[in-house]
């Protein structure tokens, strides 16, 4: 029998920490955190205006997209359908953080590996979406690379995935469990080598995931004007800002959580944890923001080809090794 | 097979002047590309006729923002030609530091185009950012950054003395130092290379055969320039190397420029070095040009521009008619993107370094018939069609 305290606490879950509200505003201050350090590295000042050192401009571009700019609509556009994936995708997002140790109210089972890998997938479908909702060229091209990028880096990401918790929960009692590979990591030498080889794996593959450079080449805004998000204004430009940057929020986070053991030395009691947790999150957006601040955009079948190099072979090196350790 | 046109233009951020593009692509493959311009036409040779010789020095300076002493030099010499106006050689040399000059900022435009276009952003800004000393060395000279306004009939406007001279040295030594790194940039960037090396290939004799000019045309190792060729103002005077590279794409024009960049700084020190004294000037104003016809040519920074100047005597032309590079570049570039990805596009077009203002004509030819004609101002207004 499932209490209503139960249930109250999984519903605060998802809506509000570690959930929506939560991966929103954090998603929000990374676009700040990543805008501001591009900005500095390019000789720019960045965002300043709105709060102090302008922390609150993305909040002021999301709320004055959603409330002041108006939506443009045409004839061939499926504009319910645009929203309501996207708001999907936001959700499945937010559920997926139920998995992780930051909340309150744990999903843990064994091979929950899977439902977490298939929530994680909800966002590339809601971009993938926007491609066939609308009929402009741009929008086409740039959906037919999204796909194109997602089908070499997706494998990426599920093979690093699978390979880390293979190794982290191994003689758990929740076997291949996200909860228990993070909260109880079991780890030996080769295990070591397995998470090494997958952060790189992973990391390079959230680059490519999210649209960053050098693999913005969906988006590309000096060859399609935007690709994807062309078409896109108002409410729910707003929205595919946010699942955008509440994605890379996302997979930074499962990546300090699942490969860089979270707020190891302490532990997920101590108050200085996150702390830590933030310190390791900001390390590593800084190396993305880094990256992408000193590269141009490559090309589709470049990107491809880079992708089945350094990422997918690493991270099925990965797995191979973890499943004989 | 289905064929999907992608519009690049007539406004397109990798654009900076309205001209459309009109890439029809197979998947990513580019099957053909129709270049459509006609959305910037100001009339300006027209307009030249009812001007005075000495106003359409300031007028052909604004057909092109970035290269207007090039344009004011090609208008005045023709007219000087006809005229048998002596231009003293202070003033010639001047007119060159100027145009060099012009060609410096010029060349690191396009770099910096480049790098925006291949998403680059971080090199774009910071190669703008050391562009704009050279544009304060411009306003130095001149008195403006952009539209120097610098020439008149028979000479320039504004002198250089020694503490100029000084200011533009010291200047000059940090920006060669920049423009050395940016080139081991393009050489040696991962980005760069994987965008720019063998993407737009010109075979040299379909440069030739296209009448391609300029850095294009030299991207594709034919050794022409104007300066070379047919020396004007103080260019026989002053030692240079015409820059010509082999790779035949568009890296190998962007490093004609970054070359080409280096080699007008050396120039700039030649001419600062050895500026012979004297009048910059004539005492007074020339008006009145005799009955007489000219062909003028100059090297601009994007390849040879060409003006035809004809005069039946009197204070007004009868006729100018100007040809920029950027006509040739941009139309017949078309040859370079064949088989190109659409991601090309963008990188093929800038390569060749596009002046869109530059290139605006109302010259309707039917292709079935090959008959041409002339639009009228009413038509113009109704848009073409």
């Amino acid at each position: 029998m499932v209490s209503l305290y139960e249930i109250l606490l999984a519903v605060v879950s998802v809506l509000i920490y570690p959930g929506l509200i939560f991966l929103i505003v954090v998603g929000l201050l990374t676009q700040w955190f990543m805008r501001k350090l591009v900005g500095r590295l390019q000789n720019r000042i960045g965002p300043k205006y709105v709060g102090p050192i302008g922390l609150a401009q993305p909040f002021a571009d999301v709320l004055k997209l959603m409330f002041v700019k108006e939506e443009l609509s045409f004839r061939g556009r499926l504009d319910k359908f645009l929203a309501i994936f996207m708001a999907l995708g936001l959700g499945a997002l937010a559920t997926a953080m139920l998995f992780t140790p930051l909340s309150p109210y744990v999903v843990k089972a064994p091979y929950d590996v899977i439902i977490f890998i298939y929530l994680m997938l909800w966002t590339t479908a809601a971009f993938s979406f926007i491609g066939l909702s609308l009929s402009n060229p741009f929008t086409i091209v740039g959906s037919s690379r999204l796909l194109t990028q997602i089908l070499f880096a997706e494998p990426v990401i599920v093979t690093s995935i699978i390979a880390t918790t293979l190794v982290l929960s191994r003689n758990s009692e929740t076997p291949l469990s996200i909860y228990s590979s993070i909260i109880n990591p079991k780890l030996d030498v080769l295990g070591l080598v397995v998470i090494v080889l997958s952060l790189i794996a992973f990391f390079l593959a959230v680059m490519v995931k999210t649209m960053i450079k050098p693999f913005d080449i969906p988006e590309a805004e000096t060859e399609l004007a935007g690709g994807l998000l062309a078409e896109l204004s108002g409410p729910t430009l707003a929205l595919a800002i946010m699942l955008h940057y509440s994605e890379i929020a996302f997979l930074t986070l499962i990546a300090t959580l699942l490969f860089l053991g979270g707020p190891y030395p302490l532990s997920y009691g101590d108050y200085l944890g996150p702390l830590v947790i933030a310190v390791k999150y900001l390390i590593l957006l800084f190396i993305i923001t880094l990256i992408r601040a000193s590269a141009g955009r490559i090309r589709i079948e470049q990107a491809s080809s880079m992708i089945i190099k350094y990422m997918l072979t690493v991270s099925v090196v990965a797995l191979i090794i973890a499943s004989l350790a | 097979m289905s064929l999907i046109e992608v519009p690049v233009g007539p406004q397109h951020p990798a654009l900076h002047e309205p001209i459309m593009l009109r890439v029809r692509a197979d998947g990513e493959k580019v099957v053909d590309v129709q270049v459509v311009n006609g959305y910037n036409h100001r009339g300006a040779e027209k307009l030249g006729e009812r001007n005075t010789w000495i106003k359409n020095i300031f007028l052909y300076s604004r057909v092109c923002g970035i290269c207007n002493t090039v344009h004011a030099q090609t208008y005045t010499q023709g007219v000087e030609f006809i005229g048998g106006i002596e231009v003293p050689p202070r003033a010639q040399y001047l007119r060159t530091l100027i145009m060099e000059l012009e060609r410096i900022h010029s060349h690191m435009l396009i770099c910096a185009v480049m790098a925006e276009v291949v998403g680059f952003d971080s090199l774009f800004m910071l190669i703008m950012r050391d562009r704009e000393p050279v544009m304060m060395l411009k306003e130095l000279v001149t008195g403006n950054r952009v539209l120097s306004d610098y020439y008149t009939l028979g000479g320039v406007r504004r002198d250089v003395d020694e503490v100029k001279k000084d200011k533009i040295l010291k200047v000059l030594e940090r920006v060669e130092e920049r423009v050395k790194y940016y080139k081991k940039v393009f050489l040696e960037d991962f980005t760069i290379n994987k965008r720019l090396r063998d993407v737009g290939i010109i075979k040299p004799s379909d440069a030739v055969r296209h009448s391609l000019v300029g850095p294009t045309l030299r991207g594709s190792g034919v050794k022409s320039d104007v300066r070379r060729d047919d020396p004007y103002a103080a260019y026989g005077e002053i030692p240079f190397n015409v820059i010509t590279y082999d790779g035949c794409d568009s890296l190998s024009r962007m490093l004609v420029r970054l070359d080409e960049t280096l080699e007008s700084i050396e120039m700039v020190r030649y001419i600062l070095k050895h500026l012979p004294q004297g009048p910059i000037a004539p005492k007074t104003p020339i008006r009145v040009i005799p009955k007489g016809e000219a062909f003028s040519r100059v090297e601009a920074p994007r390849g040879e521009l060409f003006y035809h100047i004809v005069s039946l005597g009197g204070d007004k032309p009868y006729r100018v008619k100007v040809r920029t590079p950027s006509f040739h570049n941009i139309i017949n570039g078309v040859i370079a993107y064949k088989d190109a990805n659409i991601a090309d596009v963008p990188v093929i077009l800038t390569s060749v370094d596009p002046c869109v203002s530059c290139t605006e004509r109302v010259l309707v030819i039917d292709e079935a018939s090959g008959r041409s004609k002339v639009l009228r101002l009413k038509d113009l207004s109704r848009g073409l069609r």
